[in-house]
């Protein structure tokens, strides 16, 4: 197979650029928007292992995919509804969802997804192009174009403020080549009713491809979106997906990325947020496969009272390389920070867990903790863990460990000792070192819909005996 | 039922068990007692097949086989049950989970059909009765939390669902105060029966109040010293350890 060194490969991307935006119907301010951004890339280039946030992982297994630039802003409807329909009959979903956006390869399929109704406070749309209501959430695609007013303002307020496309080479290749995804607006009205699922399908056979999401809660609002990435086949192709959200005042959104693409997959998530007064974001990342994912995840703690929990489950088999980096901005005094990662590595798969807790000056009196524990299933299965903590204020209180380890004998033995034989033995023992991540999901039908996507992830790397 | 020949044994590399012989026919009541360091625990560990032991030389038959070639969980489903001196703590496994399917388990193994969710609950509710044990510790992870009592409630819990052949307590009254060791040598006893087997292995002679043996011995320094009748452990009790080693 052809092999494409990283900076050719963003050599060409870029020069595919010009192609791909004529074929999007867009006003001149947003392909403005996206020029300066593939400028940013292409000065930045691919990240390489010489940056310290890059030096545990390698970007090798997207050389060797090398995937093509998008060409066409809008691919064939029916094509799209085709692989939904396809992916939906054979894939297992989470039940009691309030609300069900399917893309694929970006693209919303409306046919093949249950919009919120106008009575509903959430409302969803194309992120450039409007919302479609889900009220009190409404979902709308990210960019809207009015065409009676071609330049008019069509991204919503905030794209681009927490993921900058100066500082990220895949938050500027996406800011580029975004093409789907949406908006998710949560109205002050919406309470934590059942999850928003926002269902991404990648084809395998689209290349690169960048959904880009901004989620707003409004003052108030409790909810769940669930933004739940999923293959066709093998999965093939990179998935470089940035999400920005906004937590008003006193409003509770539980995030969850559920990662469960196929074993070629490579994906790349930018997840930024900022919250404001007294407001609480709860973000589960649970990776199950991907040749390679890479979670990015900033939270701006930006006003006192503001709390984030973030927890964060991998289970790694094969080839499998699985890279979480989180950053803490405890800006503001008085804002609290939860991380509890979990990682189970099997076979030759590989982990990383990055996290740094940064107090910004005279944040006093701020509550944080870090954890992360790993357990190695095989003697070729490898974390590289770094939690930090970067204190400039003086009465805070912080803390973070991070443990790898092997099954405990004494547990194993226990069990065994009571006629469980030595799979059984394990796989449960591996089961109970998940379960506190799959019970911490919000809602019973979402945690026992993780919980057995985790044990068939389980089951595949190596939770039996070495032989 | 259970026949120990001349059994030699190293904990890790160091030799701790250094000539046993004991025969326990079914229907009997064993008590092996002795000081710290006698090598009591780690008998009831070979037995069970605990990792880190080496038997250098004589044998175990357990009902006529081989005990010490088979599996540790083979011993478990062909009724050789440990009641652990320090039952482990697993968090994220359900305590009644984990019985469900330790029970089907040895229950599949002896040829029975496997309890559904109704009727374990049921069998479950009546053995927990026997030992006083609170319905909320089935909800909980295996052994997270409880105190020393409830472990120990657990372990016999465990017993009377599995329903051995060979039951072996290992320091079953450490940490217990006398209601608690009441209500778990009552569970015990409930088990007593002719065609099964206890091993109980104890420092104090208090255990013995409860659980009253049909036959003693002492344990010194890897070796069998003395054997006798109940009246054994109390006599130990008033002259302490050393008085063995002076008689001899």
């Amino acid at each position: 197979m052809k092999r494409v060194a990283s900076q050719e490969l963003a050599k060409q991307w870029a020069a595919a650029f010009p192609a791909f935006a004529d074929t999007l119907d867009e006003p001149a301010s947003l392909r403005f928007l996206r020029e300066e951004a593939l400028a940013h890339f292409s000065d930045l280039g691919l990240p390489h292992a010489k940056l310290e946030a890059w030096r545990s992982t390698s970007l090798a297994p997207l050389e060797r995919s090398a995937p093509s630039a998008p060409v066409d802003g809008s691919p064939d409807p029916q094509a799209l509804l085709a692989t939904a329909h396809r992916v939906l009959g054979d894939t297992p979903m989470p039940q009691e969802m309030a609300a069900r956006a399917v893309f694929v390869d970006g693209h919303l399929c409306p046919e093949a997804s249950t919009l919120p109704g106008d009575a509903s406070p959430i409302a969803f749309s194309p992120i450039t192009f409007g919302p479609i209501a889900f009220s009190p959430i409404a979902f709308s695609p990210i960019a809207h174009s009015d065409p009676a007013e071609p330049d008019s303002q069509i991204l919503p307020p905030g794209f681009g403020e927490l993921a900058s496309p100066k500082q990220d080479s895949f938050v500027a290749l996406n800011t580029a080549f975004f093409n789907g995804g949406g908006l998710v607006e949560i109205g002050a009205s919406a309470s934590d009713d059942a999850p928003v699922h926002l269902l991404l399908i990648s084809s395998g056979s689209a290349g690169l491809v960048c959904p880009r999401f901004l989620v707003r809660a409004r003052a108030g609002s409790r909810a769940t979106v669930v933004l739940d990435f999923v293959s066709e086949g093998s999965g093939e192709g990179l998935v470089n997906a940035v999400c920005e959200i906004f937590v008003e005042e006193n409003a509770t959104l539980d995030c969850v990325l559920l990662q469960r693409e196929g074993s070629k997959a490579i994906h790349i998530g930018n997840l930024h947020s900022q919250q404001q007064r007294g407001s609480q974001l709860r973000a589960h990342t649970v990776t199950l496969g991907g040749a390679l994912v890479r979670n990015a995840l900033e939270a701006h703690l930006g006003d006192e009272g503001a709390e984030v929990d973030l927890r964060g489950l991998y289970i790694g088999s094969d080839d499998e390389h699985i890279d979480n980096h989180t950053l803490i901005d405890h800006a503001l005094p008085h804002t609290i920070s939860r991380q509890v990662y979990k990682g189970v590595l099997g076979d030759r798969s590989r982990g990383v867990f990055r996290g740094l807790v940064h107090v910004r000056p005279n944040a006093q009196k701020i509550d944080s903790s870090q954890s992360n524990k790993n357990l190695l299933l095989s003697e070729k299965a490898r974390i590289d863990t770094r939690p930090q903590l970067e204190i400039h204020a003086d009465d805070v209180k912080c803390s973070h460990g991070s443990t790898v380890g092997k099954l405990d004998e004494e547990a194993l033995f226990y069990l065994r000792s009571r006629g469980l034989s030595k799979n059984d033995a394990r796989g449960l023992l591996t089961r109970g070192f998940t379960a506190e991540i799959c019970e911490a999901l919000p809602g019973q039908a979402l945690s026992d819909f993780v919980r057995d996507q985790a044990m068939d992830a389980l089951s595949r790397c190596g939770t039996k005996e070495p032989t | 039922m259970l026949e120990i020949k001349n059994l030699h044994a190293l904990a890790g590399d160091r030799p701790v068990i250094k000539g046993i012989d004991l025969n326990i026919a079914a229907g009997e009541v064993h008590a092996i007692m002795g000081p710290n360091g006698s090598g009591k625990s780690t008998l009831s560990n070979i037995l069970a097949g605990r990792p880190g032991y080496t038997v250098t030389q004589g044998e175990v038959r357990y009902a006529g086989q081989d005990l010490l070639d088979m599996p540790t969980e083979i011993r478990a489903r062909e009724g050789v049950f440990l009641a652990f001196q320090y039952p482990v703590e697993i968090p994220g496994v359900g305590n009644s989970y984990f019985l469900k399917t330790s029970v089907n388990t040895v229950r599949t193994h002896r040829g029975e059909e496997e309890l559904d969710a109704m009727d374990f609950l049921s069998l479950c509710q009546e053995k927990m009765k026997l030992v006083e044990m609170p319905g909320e510790l089935m909800d909980r992870a295996i052994n997270e939390g409880f105190s020393g009592g409830e472990k120990k409630r657990n372990e016999v819990l465990q017993m009377l669902l599995l329903e051995p052949k060979l039951c072996i307590l290992d320091e079953t009254d450490s940490g217990l105060d006398i209601d608690a060791l009441r209500i778990v040598a009552g569970g015990v006893n409930a088990m007593r029966s002719p065609d099964r087997a206890m091993l109980v292995i104890t420092h104090y002679q208090r255990l013995l109040d409860y659980i009253v043996p049909d036959h003693v011995h002492v344990l010194q320094d890897g070796k069998i010293v003395r054997s006798g009748d109940k009246h054994l452990a109390s006599e130990l009790e008033a002259k302490g350890y050393g008085w063995i080693g002076q008689a001899e």
